[in-house]
């Protein structure tokens, strides 16, 4: 993984932690509408009533990225429309949804993304120690996105969709690797 | 072995056994009971950023 940036960032420096509601959001920008809006202005209600928990990549005292996770159950016409019927067998498949990932254009290129990515992989599987699941999932913005994300173990639900998932086991042997180290 | 609320004797038949109804279906159950291993390029970038997880 080739870090590219024309910028400079000591990841070590990063602490990523759950919203402080107290924090500033306004002057976030990764340059995506969708996900900057959702950052200024509702991040923090939905954090604060559990909603949804937002992360946020903490330097220097100012939020430089986020991601937030959710509890989700996959209905299967949000899978598949042909899946509606068999699927209805297996009425929810629990998995966890990572919405959101979102780094500031200052900061883009440095690996903050990654390292983002991978605290969502490390908090997923905290909560299935807790509660069963099957997967993390997530839509991709755009199909090099996708294609990124494939390279990374995750499989789309269906040939040419955005909406994709990990399973739980991959994410599990990913940091075994860690625990055996 | 797959928790199923709504069908306890579906979660209990082992995967090859199951009949699913789509590709979606199958291929997502698939992936879950026999899941892959992460790839080289998740490998090598839990390697490179891992480290700056805090506990």
């Amino acid at each position: 993984m080739e870090n590219t940036s024309k910028n400079s960032l000591d990841l070590d420096q990063v602490t990523i932690e759950p919203l402080d509601p107290k924090v500033g959001r306004a002057a976030f920008c990764c340059g995506n509408t969708r996900i900057d809006n959702f950052f200024r202005n509702n991040a923090k209600d939905q954090h604060i009533k559990h909603r949804v928990r937002v992360y946020t990549a903490i330097f220097e005292g100012q939020p430089i990225g986020y991601y937030y996770l959710v509890a989700k159950s996959d209905e299967p016409k949000k899978v598949s429309e042909e899946a509606i019927e068999k699927f209805g067998r297996v009425n929810s498949t629990p998995c966890i949804y990572l919405g959101m990932l979102g780094v500031c254009l200052q900061h883009q290129g440095c690996g903050l993304g990654y390292l983002l990515m991978l605290h969502a992989m490390r908090q997923t599987l905290a909560v299935a120690d807790m509660i069963g699941l099957y997967a993390l999932t997530l839509e991709a913005i755009d199909e090099p996105t996708a294609q990124r994300y494939e390279r990374w173990s995750f499989k789309r639900f269906e040939s040419g969709g955005l909406h994709m998932y990990i399973a739980l086991s991959t994410i599990k042997s990913l940091f075994q690797t860690e625990n055996n180290a | 072995m797959l928790a199923n609320r709504e069908d306890e004797m579906w979660s209990l038949t082992p995967h090859a056994e199951r009949d699913y109804g789509t590709e979606v279906e199958r291929s997502f159950f698939e992936a879950i009971e026999n899941p892959a291993a992460p790839s080289q390029e998740l490998t090598d970038l839990y390697n490179r950023y891992g480290k700056y997880l805090k506990k």
